[in-house]
């Protein structure tokens, strides 16, 4: 049985989505992951990850607008559901109670 | 921020190709959002880095979104974007991959015949493809003509490849098109001698060529100048590697060398890269026609001169004889013995030149053909073996067809399907079989005497041939079995009512025999071609070859004298019983000259002709049938007595006994020049045995007109090695000068039968592959009989069949194909095979003997095969099949 449902780097994809709102997709992902993570994002990574996502329910995804500096192909944007967001909680909800847990050293 | 003068537009693109590349890959819908996903990523890595990194970062990309094919299909969001294209095709995979796994037997002979029927053709191919590559890496290949020259007396007519000094230059002024012509020379003496710097060197590929030979040929100059290094006399060009052989170094233009009976020195003009082995002018050292003595006269008595013909346009080679023909007559004025020139193509002369002594022995185009068809019926067995095999296991795969069939499966998918599997075990037997060429050629090129490889990156046509190769026999061999199985109609066969096809076995039956009579005819060819090098290695050729010794000897400057020495001193010595000295060995080509009766011209006749003395008879072992020997010494006032042979006195109108004493007169051994007839031989062989024994005379001359001579000694003797060191010092002493070498008479016999000698070994390999490739597939399907009948079998031990009735019943449908393929097959080798043989003169009968021979060999081998599988399913408990039903 596996104790969280979120892998670490899922985790991030997520959190970044729910930062971005009704921006977020691939490509804006990556761009603020690479900006926070300072290290080379690759798309497919963030697609695989994101359709992982959404099969495990946490995001649900439409076909958004198109515009000109994609070549005008349209583009597929993704939301966080209620799962996701409780997934979220859980997770960070699990890691602080274990971090409280850490004894202080001096 | 944008350095470069490029458009912004371009800058922020990513390369045009990569887009092509995912187009192909990514057809549908799902990777339009993937696309410009891409490249707005692109435009962003642009605002960061530059445009190669961008670039590099973009095909890592590009290549890793491939795979997002296959794992996103699976996602709820986009099933409906996807045709389930993939899915299907890694079935087609899994299946096919599972029956080889499950059939290791059926698919060890379908893999195993494909790879040694492709082993064989890609062989073949590479040995023929050096075969028609002689010569056309010239660059003007297409327009340069050989002209040869054949000489009339009477009924005779001698076809040579050498013309006379006139041939060229006076063709190039008749005809306006002959843009430039080449002679070219072989030096007299068989070994020449080399002098470098007090070094002495044999060469035998000496030659003399006119200075036009570098723009008629592209052999190409290393140093040295093509336009002027054979123009100016005694000015010599080296290859490569006699340049390096003689003075350790490539670059020698300048240097001098002496050659030649005449101690001529020869300045280094120029030195040319070796010579290709598809060439068929071979040499070693060219020197300049200018330094030859008759360079600057135009004669018509002495061929020797190969003569290269370069015309302005390539269309031109079809009106060359006939201004040739027109030329030649108006310089004769229609006399009667008029030689006639005959000009071929350039291309042909290798493997079709009509003529005799062309500069190397060329190929023969028939050989070419006759191994291409072997190498096609090799495949075609290989392939109706996988046909067969496909076929006959069709019920196996009758469900699974009517499983596919019933959830939705076009028929073309099926045929697509079969067709895949089909590809997919030829491309392992192709696979194996380049592996199995690269480790047999240099085996294959011990048997051929080739130099052959195979060089991927050389030869793209290989690639392409296999390819195509490739494609061509999973076409064959897998288009009637895929028609035939995506023909099942999915409700019968699912109900399990399903029974192998009729038809289809009386196709299989007939592949079958097709399959053996290919390797009917290959066995009884092979015994054939064997039977026949036996009987003329066997012959009795008239004078006894065996322990004979032969050298080869330049006359000296005076005259015979010291020959005469050194035959009396090779006499003297233990061992040997006879000595004699002749002008040529009687096995290949003798002299020709002219002689006529009396004073009447009209008799004259060219025949052959060989210097002797008066010890070749019986050194020989020759038998006289009329007259006696020459004898020695005889001082009548005549300079030459003649011997002739039973031809000969017939071509004169003389019976044996007429001739006796009888004058011929020839003017080659000057004005006036008498021999009385001693004595007549029986017609011994002196040429191939391709040809009939042609009138021959004998002539013992004073001194010999021949400067090249041999030595013919009797051995007897147990100790060799003694004998021929005994006899080196002999010569060497004598003729210090004198290159020794030796051979044995019977060898130097058998060596003209080499080309035979390798079709005889390449044919019976062959063969052997056929019928093992043929019988491969036999296997298969008795073994798959065996085990379809397993229950009838049963049934049959069951109610009181003996073992030996069940093999008799198992064999006996196998037997009669094979019985009908021997019916098919023996007609058609018969008549091959005496085609072949029309070639000699003298031939074996096709006697009932080989063609039984052949027939039982084919049955034994077939029972063999059959035999095991049949015992054994005979000798199975039948419980075993029965139990369960």
């Amino acid at each position: 049985m596996k104790i969280t449902e979120l892998g670490a780097f899922e985790e991030l994809v997520l959190i970044t989505a729910v930062v971005l709102g009704n921006e977020a997709y691939t490509v804006t992902i990556a761009k603020e992951l690479e900006t926070h993570t300072g290290k080379l994002m690759s798309i497919s990574s963030i697609h695989t990850t994101l359709y992982r996502l959404e099969k495990k329910g946490f995001l649900i995804s439409k076909m958004g607008g198109a515009t000109s500096e994609r070549g005008g192909r349209q583009k597929r944007l993704f939301e966080c559901t209620e799962k996701g967001m409780d997934a979220l909680e859980a997770a960070k909800a699990l890691r602080a109670s274990l971090w409280k847990l850490i004894p202080k050293t001096s | 921020m944008n350095l470069t003068p490029e458009p912004e537009e371009y800058q922020n693109k990513p390369p045009e190709w990569l887009n092509r590349l995912l187009s192909i890959c990514c057809p549908n819908e799902l990777d339009e959002q993937i696309r410009g996903d891409l490249e707005e990523m692109y435009r962003y890595r642009r605002t960061q880095y530059s445009k190669p990194i961008s670039d590099f970062i973009h095909v890592w990309e590009v290549i890793s979104t491939l795979k997002l094919r296959f794992i996103i299909e699976k996602t709820p969001s986009t099933l409906h974007y996807q045709k389930d294209h993939f899915a299907m095709i890694s079935n087609y995979f899994k299946i096919a991959y599972r029956n080889i796994l499950k059939h290791k037997a059926y698919s060890f002979i379908n893999i195993s015949g494909l790879a040694i029927g492709l082993t064989c053709f890609m062989l073949i191919f590479l040995w023929i493809r050096d075969e028609v590559s002689y010569d056309s890496f010239h660059d003007n290949s297409d327009r340069i003509a050989k002209v040869g020259m054949t000489w009339v007396f009477g009924e005779t007519q001698i076809p040579t490849a050498r013309a006379t000094t006139f041939a060229g230059p006076g063709l190039k002024e008749g005809i306006p098109y002959v843009q430039e012509f080449v002679r070219l020379k072989k030096n007299s003496a068989k070994e020449s001698r080399v002098n470098v710097d007090g070094q002495i060197f044999h060469e035998s590929m000496f030659f003399f060529a006119d200075s036009t030979f570098f723009d008629v040929f592209s052999f190409e100059l290393l140093y040295g100048n093509p336009d002027d290094a054979l123009t100016k006399p005694n000015s010599i060009v080296l290859t490569k590697s006699t340049a390096e052989k003689y003075f350790d170094n490539i670059n020698v233009v300048g240097e001098t060398l002496i050659a030649g009976s005449d101690q001529q020195v020869y300045q280094v003009a120029g030195v040319v890269e070796d010579v290709p082995n598809n060439s068929h002018i071979q040499f070693d050292l060219l020197a300049s026609f200018s330094s030859l003595p008759e360079a600057s006269t135009l004669a018509w008595n002495r061929s020797a001169y190969h003569t290269y013909l370069l015309l302005k346009s390539a269309d031109q080679m079809n009106l060359l004889q006939e201004d040739i023909d027109r030329e030649v007559s108006a310089y004769f004025g229609g006399r009667d013995a008029q030689p006639f020139l005959t000009a071929i193509p350039f291309n042909n002369v290798y493997l079709k030149s009509p003529f005799n002594g062309e500069i190397i022995p060329g190929g023969d185009i028939r050989y070419v053909y006759i191994f291409s068809g072997i190498a096609f019926l090799i495949v075609i067995i290989a392939c109706i073996n996988y046909m067969n095999l496909a076929t006959a296991r069709a019920s196996d795969r009758a469900k699974e067809v009517g499983m596919r069939k019933t959830l939705g499966a076009y028929r073309n998918q099926l045929i697509g399907q079969f067709m895949g599997e089909t590809v997919f075990i030829t491309l392992i037997g192709l696979f194996i079989s380049i592996l199995a060429v690269s480790y047999l050629t240099p085996f294959f090129n011990d048997l051929t005497g080739k130099e052959l490889s195979l060089n991927w990156f050389e030869n793209y046509t290989l690639l392409i041939l296999l390819i195509s190769i490739g494609l061509g026999v999973s076409f064959l061999s897998g288009s009637y079995p895929s028609f035939m199985l995506s023909r099942f109609e999915p409700a019968r066969v699912l109900k399990g009512s399903h029974k192998a096809s009729g038809s289809g076995a009386w196709l299989r039956k007939g592949l079958v025999v097709i399959q053996f009579c290919i390797s009917i005819i290959l066995i009884v060819s092979t015994l054939v071609i064997y039977e026949q090098l036996d009987f003329i290695q066997n012959k009795k050729l008239g004078y006894t070859k065996e322990q004979v010794l032969t050298l080869s000897v330049d006359k000296p400057d005076d005259s015979g004298v010291s020959l005469e020495t050194l035959k009396q001193e090779i006499a003297t010595l233990d061992g040997i019983s006879q000595v004699s000295l002749a002008s040529h060995l009687p096995i290949r080509g003798v002299g020709a000259r002219t002689f006529n009766k009396g004073q009447t011209e009209e008799t004259r006749q060219i025949v052959n002709t060989m210097e002797i003395d008066e010890d070749f008879l019986s050194t020989m072992e020759i038998n006289l049938i009329a007259g006696g020997n020459i004898i020695p010494g005889s001082a009548r006032g005549e300079r030459m007595s003649l011997i002739i042979n039973e031809a000969a006195a017939e071509l004169f109108g003389w019976s044996p006994e007429e001739a006796v004493d009888q004058e011929l007169r020839s003017r080659a051994y000057g004005e006036n020049s008498y021999g009385k007839v001693y004595g007549v031989v029986e017609n011994f062989n002196y040429e191939s045995l391709h040809k009939s024994v042609e009138p021959l005379i004998l002539v013992n001359y004073e001194g010999f007109s021949y400067s090249s001579l041999k030595v013919l000694a009797r051995v007897q003797t147990k100790d060799l090695s003694d004998l021929i060191t005994s006899i080196e010092n002999t010569v060497s002493s004598i003729l210090p000068e004198t290159f020794f070498e030796y051979s044995f008479l019977n060898d130097e016999f058998n060596s003209i039968y080499n080309s035979e000698q390798q079709t005889g070994t390449l044919f019976s390999l062959f063969a052997t592959i056929a019928i093992f490739i043929a019988c491969l597939g036999l296997f298969g399907l008795a073994s798959y009989t065996a085990v379809q009948r397993s229950k009838e079998i049963g049934i049959r031990k069951v109610l009181g069949a003996t073992v030996t009735n069940i093999v008799l019943l198992i064999s006996y449908d196998f037997a009669k194909l094979i019985l009908i393929a021997i019916g098919i097959s023996l007609p058609i080798s018969w008549l091959v095979m005496n085609r072949w043989l029309g070639e000699f003169a003298y031939q074996i009968q096709i006697g009932w003997q080989i063609l039984l021979l052949g027939s039982i060999i084919t049955v034994l081998i077939a029972w063999f095969t059959i035999g095991f599988q049949s015992v054994n399913a005979a000798r199975a408990n039948p419980i075993k099949n029965l139990k369960s039903e």
